[in-house]
């Protein structure tokens, strides 16, 4: 099943908040 | 991997807006100058907008260049992290009132403003739908949904895209002329900036509290695609005698924007405390990141010829409803402020 820019765009992010919350990725600066 | 070479040359562009951004600020701070902050956003549009429409964007950058939807999409979702649910609801009742306000005046707006003068009435429709919701991917979502030409499509599109870079110079002068608060800008241009990268950055280009509000706005009104593009499909669906097939519900929620579920899932989680407050920075700044990525984008999708070559009507007729929505959401949203004290 091919998925939709908009899943994509929902999974990358809870993926990243999840790496975030556990401390995985490193802090990110501006 | 074919994405590559664009992914590069948006990063560029966008990091080139940020260091504008940056040099000017400590340009005046060394010199003791009061510069007006113009922030990345506006800087990565232009040098977009420049490059494109100059030298033009070579065939190898057009497959990353085109990603820019993700990145807004993904900029958006991590955006929730700075929405707490008592923001939301703070908002919420006076908010969902002035998007249905503004749904109802842009439809009927448009649709009586394109029969007038005599525009053809597909058209109409997606200016109507682009007006209404979210330019972009309302006009695609419908596009798709009322069977319309390519050429109507990427006109509404332009146009969209044209009269809302003009509203990222025009609206935040026109909230510092009228001393507007951070809140009721943010609200203004989440209702009367019909792109969500353009809404995003116009409330960005006034404060981050604006860019908070408008976003706000702005995504309530995304969020009501799905209702609007039916309405519309299942009129010109009966209009050329086409059975219209599948569950009504099963089309709605195609036609939902589901990077809104996203954004509704980190605000949610960030309001229940999941986040330390470092860590709700750290996202936030991910969300900066993305947007950087997007307005390059945007300013090199953007083709002042490609508008050129339609004509003006189309334009003429977007102009005069956009204007005329921006006149009266200012008109709601001054008016609110002033008693409501937002």
């Amino acid at each position: 099943m091919k998925l939709s820019v908009d899943w994509w765009s929902v999974i990358t992010a809870l993926g990243a908040a999840v790496l975030i919350k556990f401390g995985i990725l490193p802090h990110i600066p501006w | 991997m074919k994405a590559l070479p664009g992914l590069l040359l948006l990063a560029a562009i966008g990091y080139l807006g940020k260091l504008t951004e940056q040099g000017i600020a400590s340009y005046g701070k060394a010199h003791h100058l009061h510069l007006p902050n113009i922030e990345y956003v506006l800087w990565a549009i232009l040098y977009g907008l420049i490059l494109a429409n100059t030298v033009g964007v070579p065939r190898v950058f057009r497959a990353g260049v085109a990603t820019y939807e993700f990145w807004l999409k993904l900029g958006i979702v991590f955006l929730g992290v700075r929405f707490l649910l008592g923001d939301v609801l703070k908002l919420g009742g006076l908010s969902l009132g002035f998007v249905a306000v503004e749904l109802a005046l842009s439809i009927l707006l448009m649709s009586w403003l394109g029969k007038w003068m005599g525009l053809n009435p597909k058209l109409t429709s997606l200016l109507a739908i682009g007006s209404s919701i979210c330019g972009v991917s309302a006009i695609i979502a419908a596009k798709g949904a009322i069977d319309a030409d390519d050429e109507d499509a990427s006109y509404a599109i332009a146009a969209i895209l044209a009269l809302g870079a003009f509203s990222l110079f025009a609206f935040p002068a026109i909230g510092h002329a009228l001393g507007m608060s951070d809140h009721a800008f943010g609200l203004w241009a989440g209702l009367a900036v019909d792109n969500t990268a353009e809404a995003t950055a116009a409330g960005a280009l006034y404060s981050d509290t604006a860019a908070k509000f408008a976003v706000l706005a702005k995504t309530t009104r995304n969020a009501t695609i799905g209702f609007v593009v039916l309405g519309y499909a299942l009129y010109w669906a009966r209009k050329s005698q086409k059975e219209f097939s599948g569950s009504r519900v099963a089309f709605l929620w195609n036609k939902f924007p589901k990077f809104v579920l996203g954004f509704l899932l980190i605000s949610f989680a960030a309001t229940l405390g999941v986040f330390t407050k470092a860590q709700m920075a750290d996202i936030a700044n991910l969300s900066r990141w993305a947007f950087l990525l997007t307005f390059a984008g945007v300013g090199l999708q953007t083709n002042i010829r490609e508008l050129r070559k339609q004509g003006l009507k189309p334009l003429a007729i977007g102009a005069i409803g956009e204007f005329a929505i921006a006149g009266i959401t200012l008109a709601m949203v001054v008016g609110a402020s002033r008693a409501f004290e937002l």
